[in-house]
């Protein structure tokens, strides 16, 4: 393996050694640090308009980085901008992972990358479910708020929207709210998925949304006049 | 019904274990994954029927407090629900047997349905009537599942012991306890030592390494204003 998650569990890095004119593909910002003879190229990966797609149906950048070892070996550093834990996933040709949007930090330059509408619910909920399908050949970074916590769903298993990372797409699933109409709106359990099939599906043990929630109040008060 | 703890201390997740019949209680939000065949129930924490339904509402609303609690059931088979809090830290078991236990209403996670709550336990409401602290009471028998922002730390006092009320997560009520302010009324102007708690007698005390309020005015405090 090239590669290294360092730091792992609470604030993961990846230490990835590219040889010379090998490349490695990352979320605009995950940079921290790098070798000095590796070149970053800025592109709009798979053409400007398969990019803006991406942005506005993906919420993930709309420009990736390439960067490349250039005259000899190097290394560069990659981490996610929430405190936690990053997986890899080896991809065979043709597999595919289904990413949170948000959780995607990086990939090997033959990973394909592909939007999926995450259904008209999660586009009103605000609940940011936009999904990225990662395709193989290549290994895939993907990153949590908190811990991550794998489950084999074998028929039916539910995870918060907002909790997760990622999922196998042998999954299918489908967004809805728990309990009855009371518990949509008192009841603090918001939206779900509901995956049904074989796979396995990673959730992550803190919510980003939640930690905004908390802070909400504390923000000052806007003067009313 | 059983809890397991994973992925503590920063980032801790309280894993229940229901067998079929078996059932859990957690504070509202802190679902993040069940099984499908686990059935969810919202009530409020008071009273029953529509009354309690509607005086926990009129509370929630009124207080800024969350009422309501989701009771998941396993009425189909056996079955797992994880929980988390909002924000990092460590999850604790307290096993209740028949005695109380007073603990801060943002350190509740999740208990089996032997243990009864309390949200109107009044002990500390003169003290701390402008703040964003409630306290509610445990009783009963069963597991409970507390949660902490940063690590916990179990205080064995016999004699008396001072903390931060910011810093408590709980405490048994054989413990007595007066607030005060450390120092003189200048210090407790500018060294921001807000109000303590004076702990007497023999009992427990878990307290937690962060104190919510003070990161919330931390990052809170440069977020752009909000509407009233």
């Amino acid at each position: 393996m090239p590669y290294e998650i360092k730091s792992s569990p609470d604030f993961a890095i990846i230490d990835y050694k590219l040889a010379a004119g090998e490349s490695v593909v990352a979320e605009s910002g995950a940079m921290v640090s790098m070798s000095s003879n590796i070149k970053m190229k800025t592109e709009a990966r798979g053409g400007i308009f398969a990019a803006a797609k991406r942005k506005l149906l993906g919420g993930e950048s709309i420009f990736q980085n390439t960067f490349t070892a250039e005259g000899g070996e190097g290394h560069v550093m990659l981490a996610p901008g929430s405190p936690g834990d990053i997986i890899s996933f080896d991809l065979a040709e043709g597999k595919s992972l289904m990413i949170q949007s948000s959780a995607y930090v990086a990939a090997t330059p033959d990973v394909k990358l592909d939007t999926k509408w995450g259904g008209v619910k999660g586009f009103f909920s605000g609940t940011g479910m936009f999904l990225l399908k990662a395709t193989g050949p290549g290994t895939v970074f993907v990153a949590s708020y908190g811990a991550i916590y794998p489950k084999n769903c074998e028929g039916e298993y539910i995870v918060d929207t907002d909790h997760i990372v990622a999922f196998e797409d042998t999954v299918n699933y489908s967004i809805s709210k728990v309990g009855g109409i009371k518990s949509l709106f008192f009841g603090g359990e918001g939206l779900v998925a509901k995956f049904s099939g074989n796979g396995m599906v990673y959730a992550q043990t803190r919510s980003p949304g939640q930690l905004a929630s908390f802070l909400h109040p504390y923000r000052p008060v806007k003067n009313s006049n | 019904m059983q809890f397991n703890i994973e992925f503590g201390p920063a980032y801790a997740l309280a894993i229940a274990k229901l067998e079929q019949g078996d059932a859990v209680m957690a504070e509202s939000g802190a679902m993040v994954t069940q099984d499908a065949h686990i059935r969810m129930e919202t009530s409020a924490s008071q009273g029953k029927g529509v009354g309690g339904f509607l005086k926990g509402l009129g509370r929630s609303l009124f207080l800024g407090e969350s009422f309501f609690r989701n009771t998941f059931h396993a009425d189909n088979g056996p079955g797992e629900v994880t929980f988390a809090p909002s924000l990092p830290g460590d999850i604790m078991l307290y096993d209740m047997t028949g005695s109380d236990l007073i603990i801060q209403q943002q350190s509740y996670l999740a208990s089996g349905t032997g243990v009864e709550i309390e949200t109107k336990w009044g002990g500390f409401k003169s003290f701390f009537s402008e703040g964003r602290m409630f306290w509610i009471r445990a009783f009963g028998n069963g597991p409970l599942a507390l949660n902490a922002f940063g690590a916990i730390k179990e205080i064995e006092i016999d004699g008396s012991y001072i903390v931060d009320t910011g810093h408590i997560v709980a405490f048994e009520p054989s413990l007595t306890f007066t607030i005060r302010r450390v120092g003189s009324w200048f210090s407790t102007f500018f060294s921001s030592e807000g109000l303590v708690c004076r702990f007497e007698g023999k009992g427990k005390l878990f307290i937690q390494s962060r104190n919510p309020a003070e990161f919330g005015s931390l990052v809170g405090g440069k977020l752009p204003p909000r509407n009233k």
